[in-house]
Parts: C-alpha cells; structure tokens; sequence
C-alpha cells in the first residue's frame, strides 16, 4: 500500500487524505458489487434447491397452480438479444465505416457531422420513447403489414436493435478510429481512400473491438426491460414465430415486482436476476476470450 | 555526376500554402532538373515538408490548408497538373499520389503481415488481379532490398521487422505501384547509422531508373546523395545549387545559416 503512494500522489498538500477517499471510494464500489452478487444468489439458492416441479427451471408459469418455470423468458431473452444484435451490429459497422470515411477528411460534410451528433444523442434517450414511438408507429405497421397483433417478438428486436445502435457505433468509433488515423496518411499518400484502409487494413486486424461492440450491445439487450415490456406482447411462453407474443427475464421481473411481494413467485425472480447476470457474464467472458487471441 | 536534361523534372511557381490562415510557404519558387537525387534542406519549421507534401496533394489531408500557386510534374509517362489541377494534364488525387510514390520520415507499416502491405495497395489501388500478386510483391521486395531478410516469412506481422527493415518495406510498397517519381520525407532520420547507410546506398541505385525528390536535414547525407540541393528558409527555397562536386559539410552549413540571415538576396546558381 506504502509502495502505491509513490507512483499515485494526488496533487496538494493534503495527498494522503485523497489517497484515503479514493480506497475507501474503491472498496466501497467493490463492497457494493459484492454485497449484489451475493443477495441475488443468496435469494435465489432456496429457488434453486427446492427443486421438483413446479420449479423455475421448467416451461410453464402459471403462479395459479403454483407453477413458476421461467425457462420461456429465459429463452425469450436469448432470442430478443441475440436476434436484435445482428442487424444492430451491422448497421452500427456499416454507419462507423461511413461516419469515419469522409472522401475528404478535411471537410466531413453536414450530414456526417448531423449524423454523427445524432448518434451520440441516441445515447441519452431513455428507452421509453422509443418504446412509445414504437407503440403507435411500428407496432401497427406490423400489424397492418404482416398480421397479428402487432405486439411481438419481431417488433421488440427491431427496437432493440435501434437502441443499442449508438453503443455500437461508438465503440467501433473508439476503437478503430486510433487505427485508421495511424495508417491514414500513409494510405492517402498511395491513393488509397479512408474506406479501402478501413475495410483492407484495419477491420481485418479489429477483430476485438468488433467483438466487444457485439457483446456490449448483446448486454445492452438483453438488459433492457422497457422495450420489451411496451412491445413483445409478454405472454410467458416461447414464442412460436417472429410474429407471436414473448416475455424477456426484465420485462418478467418488472411485471411480477409490480403485482407480487413476497411468495413464490416473488423467489423465483432471483432466479431470474441471476440467470440474467449470468448470461451476460458468460456471454462477456467468452467473447473476450476469443479476442484476446486475435 | 548524373546527367541533367533540359526540361525539369518539378517545377513550382509562386506556390503559397497556408493552414488555417497561417502561412507556411509563401511564394515557392523551384525548378528541379530530371536525374539523379534532389535534396530539400533548411531548418526544422522551414517548410520543407509541407513542399513534399504539395507534390502529390497530401497537404489537403490536413484540415484547414490552402493552397494557392502552380505545381506541375514532367515525367516519363507524360505531365502532371498538379495545382491549380485545372489544366488539361489535371488529375484526381487518388491518381497522382499512385503515380507519386511517398516515404515517411517514420517507418509507417500497415499493422498486418509483410505481404499484405504490399498485396493490398496492388491489389486496391492499381487492381492488380489476384494471380500476379506472388510475383508483384516478390519484385517490389527484391527491388528494395528486402527479400532476402524476409524470404519466406511474408506471413509474418511487418511491426515485427527491425526499424530498418521496417522502412525498406515502406520503399518497396511505394516501388510496387510503379510510382514515376518517388519522395522521401527525412527517410532515414528514424533509422540507426548501418540501417539508414543501406538505405542511402539503396536510393542511389532507385535514382538512376527513377526520379527522387527527398527531404534531409543530415548535410552529410544531403552531400552523399544529392546530385541537386534546395535550400529552404522561413517558406521559401532561398537557393538552390545544381552541382554538389567539392562542397564540404561545412560548406552546406554555412549556406543554411546563410539563408537564415539573408532575405532572399542569393538566389542559387542553378536557378
């Protein structure tokens, strides 16, 4: 501890008492961490041994017979995040390359500067007008277009995948774009344009970052609860087409938290919490494995 | 010493380059004749970069740059226009810089394998079908001297070569587009004494097939190499001297220092 004072001294005459604040500032987010991971599985473990049917590892959930399966919204979750980070992951790559590819880079142009502001705004728009757009705009052109009630699965994952859009892009941005300024005057020196780099040189070498964008926006997902809860249709079975009713493991727990306190049904959203923490760190854990060998 | 025909290889008229109002040349003017090694040399801030850099337009990679004034290249597969880039000789960008190789002062390799740093530019640039790749590439190597260290290990990753051979690699990428003129900003100023000797000799031999237009602020190597010298001061070539036969370091240096004090009065013999 004495050593780590030498290489991190804040600055001012009282440098220990800001050392002080910044550990107990450290082992208080840490002690935060903790203290979540360990309720959530604290509270899940009794769920979790009680086992038989009935319990939340089963497909069924019909808290009136006292059947609490939360497998459909587990796979509900997997189908929203995974489905809606393949288009979300393609046009986020697709709006980067052209956002960082002007023809000429001294004079971007209006659009890619209006666009380029646009997506970080993306950023601070809570998930809700999204959702409340949708609600009047897109869920009823899927149900004139293409039937049904117009509250699906199909609807859930386009929004979905407009909203974790701008995460995409701006971690393609900040990753790539070091890259491509690092080989942007030699290739211009050759007659190579900021695209042909881009798509010749440095995404063929980015395979992490293009990798984490995917993860984080699977995250991003999979955790919203909003999006899914206004637009899936929340019948807790798995869906049997694009077009039919699901339920995710958020938009679960907030329509249980919502009606429920204490009970069964209640003890099963623990489990669910921690399903949910786990797909995601597996899911993060594997993908960083993958591009830590690139 | 090399042989100097009459029409010149470069030739800059009143050119004017400014980035963001701040001037950086003003009124270039400079006549460099075809053959062997013209060597640009002045004082760090003199504005000897950015001239390179006006030859093949990469100026207008950096935000806020004006340029005003006329460029214009005379080489073997005809004439360029390369400002006001008007003309009937005019051409896009992506063109001219084919045509004009470039060579950074660092070594600046693509962060991929030895061969793809020189397929992909072959391939995209000039599109070099995929079958002449092997051979173009093998060419461009053996031309800057390169081969040999890499024989056999063109998968390997180019950072992973020495800084020398890291540079060689640069010159065979510029090689392998069949450039009709090369320029070299500073080549060997990141290089250590063997390496940037051996780049040294290998732009000797490239100046008898090839024009070569470098920048040095080495008056050693400037002596070494130069069969034409352009001496630069405050944005301006102040003088510029076509026959290098019995000049010392000492010679060079006082004209640089020279140029600093002067305004302009001298203007070289060969002009």
């Amino acid at each position: 501890m004495r050593k780590a004072g030498v290489f991190f001294r804040p600055a001012g005459r009282s440098g220990e008492a800001g050392l002080a604040f910044i550990r107990v500032a450290v082992a208080f987010a840490m002690a935060g961490m903790a203290l979540l991971f360990l309720m959530v599985v604290a509270f899940a473990l009794p769920v979790f041994v009680q086992g038989g049917g009935g319990g939340p590892f089963s497909w069924s959930w019909a808290p009136g017979r006292g059947e609490f399966g939360i497998l459909p919204m587990v796979a509900g979750s997997l189908l929203a995040g995974g489905l809606a980070v393949v288009p979300g992951w393609i046009m986020g790559l697709c709006l980067c390359c052209w956002l960082m590819a002007p023809p000429c880079v001294a004079r971007p142009g209006l659009w890619r500067t209006l666009v380029g502001a646009l997506v970080r705004v993306m950023t601070a728009v809570p998930t809700v007008v999204y959702g409340f757009a949708a609600v009047f705009l897109l869920s009823p052109f899927i149900r004139l277009s293409l039937g049904g009630s117009g509250f699906s699965c199909l609807t859930a994952v386009i929004m979905l995948s407009v909203l974790i859009l701008p995460t995409v892009v701006l971690v393609l941005q900040a990753g790539l774009g070091p890259r491509l300024e690092a080989v942007a005057m030699s290739g211009a020196a050759m007659g190579l344009s900021r695209m042909e780099l881009l798509w010749n040189v440095v995404l063929p070498v980015s395979r992490g970052t293009l990798l984490s964008a995917a993860v984080l926006g699977f995250g991003r997902a999979v955790g919203d609860t909003m999006l899914p809860l206004m637009l899936a249709g929340n019948a807790p079975v798995m869906p049997e087409s694009l077009l039919s009713s699901m339920r995710t493991l958020t938009a679960h727990m907030a329509l249980v938290t919502s009606n429920e306190v204490g009970g069964a049904a209640y003890d099963s959203l623990f489990m669910a919490g921690l399903l949910l923490l786990l797909i995601n760190g597996c899911v993060s854990l594997v993908i960083r494995r993958m591009g830590g060998r690139s | 010493m090399n042989s100097i025909s009459s029409v010149p290889v470069l030739c800059v008229r009143d050119l004017s380059v400014s980035f963001f109002d701040r001037p950086v040349l003003s009124g270039v003017e400079l006549s460099v004749p075809s053959g062997g090694i013209a060597v640009l040399v002045g004082r760090s801030g003199s504005g000897k970069t950015t001239l390179l850099r006006a030859v093949n337009r990469l100026n207008e990679e950096v935000p806020g740059c004006r340029t005003e004034g006329t460029v214009k290249l005379h080489l073997r597969r005809g004439s360029l226009d390369v400002y006001p880039g008007t003309g009937p000789d005019a051409v896009p960008s992506a063109e001219l810089r084919r045509r004009v190789g470039m060579v950074f002062q660092t070594p600046q390799v693509f962060p991929v394998s030895v061969f793809r740093n020189i397929a992909v530019p072959l391939a995209v640039a000039l599109g070099c079908p995929r079958s002449e790749l092997d051979d173009r590439v093998r060419d461009a190597l053996m031309r800057a001297d390169l081969w040999k260290e890499v024989d056999g290990r063109l998968d390997m990753a180019a950072e992973r070569l020495s800084g020398g051979q890291q540079q060689r690699l640069c010159l065979a990428r510029a090689l392998a587009l069949e450039p009709d003129v090369l320029l070299l900003d500073e080549p060997t100023a990141s290089l250590d004494v063997h390496a940037a000797r051996r780049v040294e000799d290998l732009l000797l031999s490239l100046a008898e097939r090839l024009p070569v237009i470098m920048v040095s602020h080495g008056p050693a190597q400037s002596l070494r190499l130069a069969s034409f010298l352009a001496v630069m001061e405050e944005g301006r070539v102040r003088r510029t001297v076509s026959d290098t036969s019995g000049m010392t370091e000492g010679d060079l240096e006082r004209m640089i220092d020279d140029a600093d004090r002067s305004d302009g009065a001298a203007r070289g013999q060969g002009a």
